[in-house]
């Protein structure tokens, strides 16, 4: 069998492998002026995540996922994790997880859930900071969803590899 | 290859009463942020959790700055190399220049009964992380208690004027920038030594109450003045790029530009604050003292 097992444990290092990837890729201290379009791997890992195994993630796990990413990225405190707890709560609906059941909801489901996301980061800076976000940093959405196919089939490969053994 | 189940085994109801919990919690944290002790602790945690992944995330642009400099051409390194001999050659007659200056100071100071300001002792860091936000105004660097740094301490780079230490770790720490939300620095203009203060406005920074009956010029330059005991006097802040008198208000309107380079600078000094300085700051009652 090659499907991903949802009711197996998860194996902990790919895992835990998985998170540190997702957070050191969020953390090259690249400059925001060209690196702009950079996806959100940590948002997109978690979305794959309460995509695949809902029963596991919830939204604690979500807010503390979103904590270290604040830490991480020198955000506000809280800033994350709440835009992780919502987008958590949003996907966990009973009619989203029925709904995103083929390869093509799946992308439209990342493409609304990272939107949201930026939107949330933004309204937040705009309210402490007075002053809104670059436009351009919605592209990283565009290419977070051009991404998404290649991370989701090397997700399910690697968090089910060794279990298949 | 068969396509992903994707049969939920198990079916949660939707649990609103932790989202509502959850998000108020993110909400108070949010607001409490660099504000209220017990959040700096819950950000020491979780910053102390992430620092080997961003001191790890630091090293491809390291890898990739190493890399660069070595296709740079030799004529180009030749003629680098000149230019910092040039450098070194003016800074250092300047620094004797100045070193008699400050002993004469020294000697004035001493006879009016006034103490002796300096720089004091400072450290070099690096800067690991700069959030991918424009307007991210903290950074993180490689030094932190072990190496002495102290809440409080001035952060320059080779320009001018970074920051703040905001928070220390063991092995980093957290520099808030000038241009923060908030943050004041007390400057005087460098031509006129005319006081006021420079306010950080999350996006940039502005002299918000510098009087019309003192002089103000597009290009000048504002110093630390060195009154608030954080930072020492004599760093350059910010340029005026424009200063214009407006009716119907007492005060310049104008704009400037930093001189550090707040977002770009991969090097850092951090200027130790003096005894009595970090005494001060450690005991926010003393400033009620009469």
């Amino acid at each position: 069998m090659n499907d991903f097992n949802l009711t197996g444990r998860l194996p902990l290092i790919p895992l835990l492998t998985t998170f540190a990837v997702a957070l050191l890729l969020d953390f090259i201290p690249l400059p925001a002026d060209s690196f702009f379009w950079m996806p959100p791997f940590s948002a997109m890992v978690w979305f794959f995540l309460i995509l695949r195994r809902p029963q596991t993630f919830g939204l604690f796990g979500a807010f503390l996922f979103g904590l270290l990413v604040d830490a991480g990225t020198t955000s506000p405190l809280g800033q994350h994790a709440l835009s992780f707890v919502l987008m958590t709560f949003a996907l966990q609906l009973p009619q989203a997880q029925d709904w995103l059941k083929t390869p093509l909801r799946q992308a439209i489901g990342l493409t609304m859930a990272l939107l949201f996301n930026q939107a949330i980061l933004s309204f937040l800076n705009a309210i402490r900071n007075q002053q809104f976000t670059h436009p351009e940093m919605f592209a990283s959405v565009l290419t977070g969803v051009l991404l998404w196919p290649l991370l989701d089939r090397f997700l399910l490969t690697f968090l089910q590899a060794r279990r298949i053994k | 290859m068969p396509a992903p189940s994707l049969n939920f085994t198990k079916r949660r109801s939707a649990p609103v009463g932790k989202l509502f919990l959850l998000s108020l919690t993110s909400l108070a944290l949010l607001a409490m942020d660099q504000r209220f002790e017990g959040v700096q602790h819950v950000r020491k945690v979780a910053a102390s959790l992430t620092f080997p992944l961003q001191w790890l995330a630091s090293q491809p642009v390291e890898f990739y700055r190493y890399t660069r400099s070595l296709a740079q051409s030799q004529t180009a390194l030749q003629a680098q190399n000149r230019q910092l001999s040039a450098d070194n050659i003016r800074l250092q007659a300047a620094a004797h220049q100045n070193s008699a200056l400050e002993k004469e100071v020294g000697e004035l100071k001493s006879v009016l009964g006034l103490k002796q300001e300096g720089f004091g002792t400072s450290v070099a860091a690096e800067v690991v992380s700069n959030g991918r936000n424009f307007t991210s105004n903290l950074l993180v660097i490689d030094k932190g208690a072990e190496s002495g740094i102290r809440q409080g301490d001035a952060v320059i780079d080779h320009n001018g004027l970074v920051g703040q230490i905001i928070q220390v770790r063991r092995l980093s720490a957290d520099v808030r920038l000038i241009s923060a939300n908030d943050l004041m620095v007390p400057v005087s203009v460098a031509r006129t030594g005319v006081r006021s203060l420079m306010y950080g406005e999350g996006n940039g920074i502005a002299l918000r109450y510098f009087p019309q009956d003192a002089d103000l010029q597009k290009n000048d330059l504002l110093l630390t003045s060195g009154m608030d005991s954080v930072y020492p006097a004599g760093i350059p802040v910010a340029r005026v790029t424009e200063a214009a008198k407006n009716t119907g208000t007492a005060y310049y309107r104008s704009t400037l530009q930093p001189v550090a380079g707040l977002n770009v600078s991969k090097y850092l000094l951090v200027l130790q604050q003096k005894q009595a300085a970090v005494e001060a700051a450690s005991d926010p009652a003393a400033f009620a003292r009469p």
